[in-house]
């Protein structure tokens, strides 16, 4: 039957509810659980303009050789730094360190590097997807690139990360180049000629991802891949429409039409 | 691009106030200039933009029915984000 609160039980919460609120708004604890085996996979550049992926030996050599460490384990606290800090809400960007997911890359090639030559748009932005008492859900946006050797650069468009923790273990984690043609850049120099050439190409795969994890759960990541594109770029605000929806608007809404010719895709960093 | 006119607060407003735009990889113009699913008008002017590509990164007005107004290869171009929308209402003197 339930009753009054006494004087001394609301003194009693008044004493720990100052307690609990501090301990909500810590920062979580240090994942635990076993470690996860992380798969790597890394397929050649099937098709680029200018054939370097295919020309440059060390190009060559990486489609050929695949990934430097194709499986090992990861230890459970690796990425705690991409948990979310307590102040973050669901549906909010932050943005971590990026180190940890620039030190996961090595297992691709040891040249992975966090800071991009020739763009400011560098490191990582997460999203709050979920956040319970049994579960966070993040979804990331990483920039980086790889120094294949001292003239050969590798710079894939971007990484999209899900990691998921669950009571403290980490449980799901997926890192991966998105497949869109076109989505790696690369400068060589060539020793014929002795300049930097450019090239810009199609890699099919490029991911890790844990063995045997739990699947994420299903949800429209539209909004939050959003949300990571405006993080990055101030023109992700632009209502950018599809060629030919955008030539049918300007029609219906009588407006001029601006067109963006490009060489390589505008909202990532493959160009 | 990216780091400049488009970064640039003033160039995104009149982009998103007075124009309807699109992005796309110049090497599938052509793709959709012989696409025979979509409307006749789309794709002739898919065509007529491909046939002014400047490479590697070109910006073209075009008025509400497809008629040429201006363009911007990036290559050479000067002016910064100021002369990005310097050139978006300068094309629209013929409008």
């Amino acid at each position: 039957m339930p009753h009054a609160p006494t004087l001394a039980s609301c003194a009693l919460a008044a004493l720990l509810i100052p307690a609990l609120r501090a301990q909500d708004d810590a920062d979580p604890p240090p994942a635990s659980g076993e470690p996860l085996v992380i798969d790597a996979e890394w397929a050649a550049v099937e098709s680029s303009l200018y054939n370097l992926f295919r020309q440059v030996p060390e190009l060559k050599e990486l489609g050929e050789r695949g990934p430097a460490v194709p499986s090992a384990p990861l230890e459970p606290g690796a990425l705690d730094a991409l948990r979310p800090p307590a102040k973050i809400e669901e549906g909010e960007v932050w943005k971590p360190d990026s180190a940890p997911l620039v030190e996961l890359l090595k297992r691709f090639h040891p040249g992975a590097r966090g800071r991009l030559r020739f763009s400011f748009h560098n490191g990582a932005r997460a999203y709050l997807l979920e956040r319970s008492e049994e579960r966070t859900d993040v979804l990331v946006r990483l920039h980086a690139e790889f120094q294949i050797a001292e003239d050969v650069w590798y710079t894939p468009a971007q990484f999209e990360g899900r990691l998921v923790w669950e009571d403290d273990a980490l449980v799901t984690l997926s890192l991966a180049l998105p497949p869109r043609d076109t989505n790696v850049d690369t400068n060589a120099k060539l020793a014929e000629h002795g300049f930097l050439a450019a090239d810009i190409g199609y890699c099919p795969r490029m991911r890790l991802r844990a063995r045997d994890a739990h699947e994420g759960p299903e949800r429209d990541l539209a909004p939050a891949r959003r949300a990571l594109a405006l993080a990055f770029y101030r023109f992700a605000a632009i209502d950018w429409l599809p060629f030919p929806d955008a030539v049918a608007r300007a029609r219906a809404e009588k407006k001029p039409l601006h067109v963006l010719l490009l060489f390589g895709t505008l909202d990532d960093e493959s160009c | 691009m990216r780091a400049g006119p488009l970064s640039d607060s003033a160039v995104i407003e009149t982009l998103d106030e007075g124009f309807v735009s699109t992005w796309i990889l110049a090497k599938d113009l052509p793709g959709v200039a012989a696409d025979e699913s979509l409307d006749a008008e789309v794709r002739r002017i898919a065509g007529e933009v491909h046939g002014r590509y400047a490479y590697p990164v070109d910006t073209q007005v075009l008025a509400p029915d497809g008629r040429f107004l201006g363009q911007r290869p990036a290559n050479g171009a000067t002016g910064g984000a100021r002369g990005y929308r310097d050139f978006l209402t300068g094309s629209l003197k013929d409008l």
